[in-house]
């Protein structure tokens, strides 16, 4: 599975119907992209920070898939759009599908959380590998989590250069700002990892967190549904 | 009660041989007003053994800081997070000191609480 998402957000001062018309110009050139396995495209939902307004997730069978929609006209309107003057920022990555837990694939409906992250430079890769080790963890102690990938960004452009992406599924937004947050796994444990004044520290403190509703599951495998 | 729990910051600090003293004195001079404004509270300022040691010997440094519940907790480290100055300090203690580590702890008889999300 090869992934592409980006987090757009749309320039202050333009108003609702802006907005709107927008939305409606992408989700069109989102639909039309071809090769792709599966696309969600979708606003963020409140308490998102630096979320962006839009959240556009594609999924490709494999690489190859992606290389192939890369060439495709239709890719050139994506690409346009998201460096269209009408957004403030853009933040966009690009991964090979890593770590997956699926506790719940068949989902029907719930929120998709994601999280880019910047693991600092010159931080050793046995670092990195523990702190990628203990995030799989996570889903072990809090079962909220129904389904969860962690992946290094083979890609990316925006206001970090990201190198990973974790992403949840949840059943419900209370998932994420109550067990999620609130577990003592996270904040008493993993949350070193962020935090500037642990000697573990190596996460950029500048982060992308946001989340969307979903219909279907994008963790799963199999999953070809839409949006 | 649930939001009610102490949780802990625990400091624990192996200065250089010999430098005990003055890096507990840089902590508390320098480090401590900065945590009291994001809103944590000292508890404990603990030095082992309770002697400044000389020569090749270094002390070990526990300071012992409370909040009240996860979502003080998280408000703290919010305010900690966003100040770019923040990890100015511990970058300057570096060359003071042999190690240091941060634990977060809460008492045996909160788990079931702090559990409870």
């Amino acid at each position: 599975m090869f992934k592409v998402t980006r987090l757009l957000s749309f320039r202050p001062d333009l108003d609702d119907a802006a907005r709107d018309a927008l939305r409606t110009r992408f989700d069109a050139i989102v639909a039309g992209l071809p090769h792709v396995l599966h696309r969600r495209n979708r606003p963020s939902l409140p308490g998102s920070v630096n979320g962006g307004d839009i959240i556009c997730h594609l999924q490709f069978a494999t690489e190859a898939d992606h290389r192939a929609c890369a060439l495709a006209e239709a890719w050139g309107a994506f690409e346009d759009f998201c460096r269209g003057p009408h957004l403030a920022s853009a933040e966009s990555v690009m991964y090979r599908q890593g770590a997956l837990g699926l506790g719940q694939p068949g989902i029907a409906g719930g929120v998709h959380r994601i999280l880019l992250l910047s693991v600092r430079p010159f931080i050793s890769e046995a670092k990195v590998i523990q702190f990628e080790a203990e995030m799989r963890e996570m889903a072990r102690y809090i079962p909220a989590i129904r389904n969860w990938g962690l992946s290094r960004v083979t890609a990316s452009s925006g206001s970090r250069n990201w190198t990973h992406v974790w992403e949840q599924e949840f059943a419900d937004v209370q998932g994420l700002y109550g067990p999620y947050m609130m577990h003592p796994i996270h904040f008493a444990h993993i949350d070193r990892w962020f935090d500037t004044q642990s000697h573990d520290w190596i996460v950029d403190p500048e982060l992308c967190s946001t989340c969307c509703e979903f219909d279907t599951s994008a963790m799963s495998p199999v999953s070809n549904a839409s949006p | 009660m649930k939001g009610e729990e102490t949780i802990y910051v625990m400091d624990i600090i192996t200065p250089r041989p010999g430098r005990g003293e003055e890096v507990f004195r840089y902590y508390v001079e320098n480090y401590v007003p900065l945590a009291q404004d994001r809103g944590l509270r000292l508890q404990h300022r603990w030095v082992s053994p309770p002697l400044w040691l000389q020569g090749n010997h270094s002390n070990t440094l526990y300071f012992v800081w409370s909040v009240t519940g996860v979502g003080e907790y998280w408000a703290v480290e919010a305010k900690a997070r966003w100040d770019a100055t923040a990890p100015d300090f511990w970058r300057d203690l570096e060359p003071m000191i042999v190690s240091r580590s941060r634990q977060v702890l809460a008492g045996e008889h909160d788990l079931a609480s702090l559990g409870d999300v």
